[in-house]
């Protein structure tokens, strides 16, 4: 493996793992904030809400046309 | 992003490091420094002008910082607003109150007239009688301490009244709190103009009748003895109120009442404890208006043993929720008790008879009356108790009010201003100040003057106040008392009305007793602390100053209080912590009127300790661990023991202790154990009560005892009440003899003791 | 993977910020706002939450730690966008601590908002159990009058143990303000050359990167 591709490499894992870390943390204190404020179940349900438009959204997109078959 | 403005970012970057014209110093290096230096600077500051304060608050640690910021907080959200007292123009004027010894009811009287007789029956301890449930405790489980005690026990009636009190017939000045003149108001809405003197109107009380002919404050004085046992029928008649007085808005909404002993060695259906109360007998709060209770003080030491036995007790309300506002309102009483035992190896006669002529010679000469009740001259309760007087514009404000218990005209609740109770005595529930007052009274009368011969006389020292607490001096003064307010002071520090400006000590106290009865040694003092419900005795002799002089005939000398109190948390100035110089507010006048004989003695040594078990420290990881802590509910502050509120149906169980166990407050009769009382911290200090015994206190904040701390020097007695200053904690060793049932044991600030912090415990067979 | 390691890398890049400058406001913003939440807390909280409150502070601090990074990371990163082309200094830094101010004390009002919240919560449900064995209405004096249909009981003590909860929350949030103020001027002070980084400096290797450093010093883009 070249040395020079070595040091970028290992920034971007570390970078990524951190940011992994911070987002884990910012959950948890997102998380106790919303749990203090006893808005779980609101929270939930506009998680949920949001959920089932998205699923909505997917499954009502209109579709490609199928290829019509050719004659060869 | 332009080139244009990435060169004058680089020629404001070069300007930032360029030299200012002054300092040389590239800006950005002066803003550094400037920012390094403002922190230090603020650190500095912030440290000399705080950490004195928490350090005296005991609360310089990580945690009481924040307790400290917490504290304020809590005094910006909770609203408790004090009236500022009319000024008493003349003190001292009123002729201080010494009660006369009640008389017992003839016994004729009580076994022919009386429908429900005092007797050791199924259901004769209270009105509620034979419910057919023995569980309910409506019988007195001990009729005699000693078998040689009569059969039949003396028998007082005190009723509980509504009736009238008045602390002082002076002029009074109606003043706000910088000390200035306003205005005042009367029962007939009429307002006076500011600078108007005004007689002050009597107060309502709940008092004690101790078959006079109305309710007094303090109520009757019981002199008892031991070895003679005796019942105080309390009756309950507040609803009567035949005089048809305004009752205000403080004192229990149902005019229940419950009656305790302080401390007596009591059986806890004679107790008057709300475990108790709540569980048995009344099963509610207390006793309710038309019942009555039959209280029976054997007048017997602990386990017989002469070593246990004390020499004053005091009784008063003990309602659930309401005891500080009851007792403010009066219900207090003093109960001397004397010792008639005969020991020759220290004398003929009884050893503490209330003559000086016999046993350990304490000051007292004794006259037996008819009734079969005795007074004793030179021997005198003191009872000390703040108060505050409406001023007619302070909001009536506190968590009650949001009970309806006192609706007002047309079903109007508080809050709300009262001008037409302009100069009567103004209560709130205040747990998070606490509640002191800023008139000072001694057996109700405010700034009285005694006089007093050049003798010893023996003082039974007592507070009865619900939050203040005390430390006394003996001190004469060049010029009189002045009005603290012309002496410039203002706010808080117009609380006790006079000072004493070249007030110097002159005479000491000689020590005899503390709350457990008298010290094995006397000892000389210059002043002590009296904190709420504590007790202390001592000798004063009248008959020279400390220096050896011998006083003049007129010369006046004042007891004064040097403790500034400003809130119920603890002190701000006192001996021990910051002295204030000009902190000095007299409260009684002694004026020497005279000569007379005196065949008292100075006592070298008196009672000797109780017993404790050589090896107690063997009992230390199974002791129980009770944490006195605050918290919040209810729009208040409550006060709580191990994490809960009083539940008066429960005992509570210990913190985890060394043994990692979690015991009940559950005791067998005849045991032992070791008790831990901790102050959870907050800066708070706390008179903890236990009932039923005293204890011995073997360690303050982990050193062993004797030698007692040097802030509590009376550590080395038995005391019913263990002082905590913030942060402390102490163990106890404590017993729990002859009885059995449930007990309470909780903190004697009584707007703590309303807003929760009690806990049951009982003696189990 | 490599992809998303390589975005990360990337906007990270982007931003163009000091990390550690960020940190650092988030650190002592965080710890500073807490001692008040603490004290709060402490004055009008549920007994239920009753803990050593130094070992609470430490605890709720760091927890919200990266809420305040990320309330600093956009203040700055916003003062950049909307202020960075001003001339007038004063205007770029003061326009960017006020919005610091205004990002973290609006997240430390919402903490305490919370955290109010919960010990309402719980002391609602402890009146229910204490009141049971107090005072209650029914318990009046002879001859009152209960005044039926209004607030008093359980009810009154629920809505005082509310206005208490706004009142402390009203105090913490002036004192918030306060502090933040003081507390943002005081680490711009300290950091006032490493704020922002020119978002138009080209990508470096890493051995260049001490270099780069030494020569730009804080370049405002």
């Amino acid at each position: 493996m070249s040395t020079t591709t070595d040091g970028p490499n290992a920034r971007k894992v570390a970078t990524a793992i951190i940011a992994l870390v911070f987002v884990l943390w910012t959950l948890a204190a997102v998380i106790t904030l919303v749990y203090w404020s006893g808005t779980v179940l609101w929270v939930l349900g506009a998680i949920a809400l949001v959920g089932f438009i998205w699923i909505l959204r997917v499954y009502l997109r209109p579709s490609a046309p199928e290829e019509t078959p050719t004659d060869t | 992003m332009n080139e244009t403005s990435i060169e004058q970012t680089e020629n404001e970057t070069s300007r930032l490091d360029e030299p200012t014209k002054v300092t040389q110093l590239p800006r950005r290096m002066f803003l550094k420094l400037g920012a390094v230096g403002a922190a230090a600077v603020a650190v500095g500051t912030t440290s000399s002008l705080i950490v004195p304060e928490l350090r005296r608050k005991g609360l310089l640690s990580a945690n009481g910082v924040f307790d400290a910021s917490s504290q304020a907080l809590a005094a910006l959200v909770y609203t408790e607003v004090f009236p500022t007292s009319p000024l008493i123009l003349n003190p001292f004027s009123d002729p201080f109150v010494k009660p006369k010894a009640a008389s017992p009811v003839p016994y004729s009287m009580w076994s022919n007239d009386w429908k429900y007789k005092p007797g050791p029956g199924i259901g004769q301890q209270n009105s509620y009688g034979d419910t057919g449930d023995p569980t309910d405790n409506n019988t007195h489980q001990r009729w005699k301490g000693y078998d040689t005690d009569p059969d039949i026990p003396l028998v007082y009636q005190i009723k509980a009244e509504v009736d009238t009190h008045s602390f002082t017939t002076s002029l009074v000045l109606p003043i706000d709190k910088n000390g200035r003149p306003t205005k005042s108001f009367d029962a007939s809405g009429k307002v006076y103009p500011a600078g108007t003197k005004r007689k002050l109107p009597d107060s309502t009380i709940y008092g004690f009748n101790g078959g006079g002919d109305h309710a007094t404050f303090p109520g009757p004085m019981i002199n008892a003895e031991y070895g003679r046992p005796v019942i105080v029928r309390f009756e309950n008649h507040l609803d009567e109120n035949v005089q048809q007085l305004d009752v205000q808005d403080f004192g229990a909404p149902d005019r229940s009442l419950l009656i305790h002993l302080h401390n007596g060695h009591t059986a806890p259906e004679s107790d008057g404890n709300p475990h108790w109360s709540m569980t048995k007998g009344p099963h509610h709060h207390g006793f309710r208006t038309k019942d009555w209770v039959d209280q029976l003080y054997l007048n017997w030491p602990a386990g017989s043993d002469d070593l246990e036995k004390q020499s004053f007790f005091w009784f008063h309300d003990h309602r659930m929720d309401h005891t500080g506002s009851n007792v403010y309102k009066g219900m207090v009483g003093l109960y001397p008790i004397y010792d008639p035992k005969e020991d020759l190896s220290v004398g003929p006669g009884g050893l503490d008879m209330g003559d000086e002529n016999q046993g350990y010679r304490l000051p007292g000469v004794r006259t037996n009356n008819l009734d079969g009740s005795f007074d004793v001259e030179y021997d005198v309760p003191f009872a000390l108790a703040d108060f505050r007087l409406d001023d007619g514009v302070t909001m009536h404000q506190d968590i009650h009010d949001t009970q309806g218990e006192f609706p007002g005209p047309n079903g109007l609740d508080t809050p709300r201003t009262h001008p037409e109770w302009w100069g009567k005595t103004f209560y709130k529930h205040f747990p998070s100040h606490g509640f002191v007052g800023d008139i000072f009274t001694v057996n109700g009368v405010a700034y009285p003057v005694m006089e007093v011969k050049r003798r010893k006389y023996r003082f039974r020292f007592l507070d009865a106040s619900v939050s203040r607490i005390y430390e006394l001096k003996l001190m004469s003064s060049s010029t009189p008392p002045k009005a603290a307010r012309d002496l410039g002071f203002t706010g808080d520090d117009l609380q006790g009305q006079y000072r004493l400006p070249n007030g110097q000590q002159c005479m000491q106290f000689l020590q005899i007793a503390t709350d457990g009865g008298l010290i094995p040694t006397p000892f000389l003092r210059d002043s002590f602390e009296l904190w709420p419900a504590k007790r202390r005795e001592f000798i004063v002799d009248f008959s020279k100053y400390q220096d050896g002089t011998t006083p003049d005939l007129w010369d006046e000398i004042y007891l004064t209080n040097v403790m500034k109190m400003p809130t119920g948390r603890m002190w701000t100035n006192s001996s021990r912590s910051i002295p204030d110089p000009a902190y000095k507010v007299p409260m009684v006048k002694f004026v020497i009127t005279g000569d007379a004989d005196d065949n008292s003695l100075v006592p070298t040594k008196l009672r000797d300790l109780p017993f404790v078990r050589q090896d107690w420290q063997t009992l230390m990881n199974q002791r129980s661990i009770f944490e006195v802590e605050r918290g919040a509910l209810g729009g208040e502050i409550e006060w709580l023991i191990n994490g809960d509120q009083f539940n008066p149906f429960e005992v509570a169980t210990s913190l985890r202790n060394p043994a990692r166990k979690t015991p009940l407050a559950q005791q067998k009769m005849g045991s032992n154990n070791l008790w831990e009382i901790r102050n959870g911290g907050g800066g708070w200090v706390h008179p903890f009560h236990l009932h039923m015994e005293e204890h011995r206190t073997m360690m303050r904040n982990g050193k062993i005892q004797p030698p007692a701390d040097s802030g509590h020097p009376d550590d080395i007695s038995k005391e019913d009440l263990v002082a905590l200053d913030p942060g402390e904690s102490t163990i106890i060793y404590r017993q729990f003899r002859d009885f059995v049932g449930p007990y309470v044991a909780h903190c004697h600030n009584l707007a703590h003791e309303d807003h929760a912090m009690m806990f049951g415990w009982e003696i189990i067979p | 993977m490599d992809t998303t390691f390589t975005r990360l890398d990337g906007a990270q890049r982007r931003l163009s910020v000091y990390w550690l400058t960020i940190a650092f406001f988030a650190v002592v913003i965080a710890f500073g706002d807490g001692f008040w939440v603490t004290s709060v807390q402490g004055a009008v909280g549920a007994i239920e939450r009753n803990d050593p409150p130094f070992d609470r502070w430490l605890r709720d601090s760091t927890l919200m730690l990266p809420l305040f990074f990320l309330a600093v990371l956009a203040a700055i990163v916003l003062g950049r966008r909307w202020f960075g082309g001003s001339r007038s200094r004063l205007l770029k830094f003061g326009a960017t601590a006020l919005l610091m101010v205004l990002f973290t004390s609006a997240l430390a009002i919402t903490e305490v908002a919370a955290s109010s919240a919960y010990d309402y919560r719980l002391q609602s449900r402890d009146l229910a159990s204490v009141h049971a064995f107090h005072q209650t209405i029914a318990d009046t004096a002879p001859g009152a009058t209960t005044t039926t249909g209004r607030c008093v009981g359980i009810c009154a003590e629920k809505q005082l143990t509310l206005h208490s909860h706004m009142k402390a929350l009203r105090i913490a949030s002036v004192v918030l303000l306060l502090s933040n103020i003081v507390l943002v001027l005081w680490v711009m002070a300290l950091r006032s050359d490493r704020i922002w980084r020119s978002n138009q400096v080209p990508a470096r290797a890493p051995s260049e990167a001490a270099v780069g450093r030494g020569v730009t010093g804080a370049v405002l883009s």
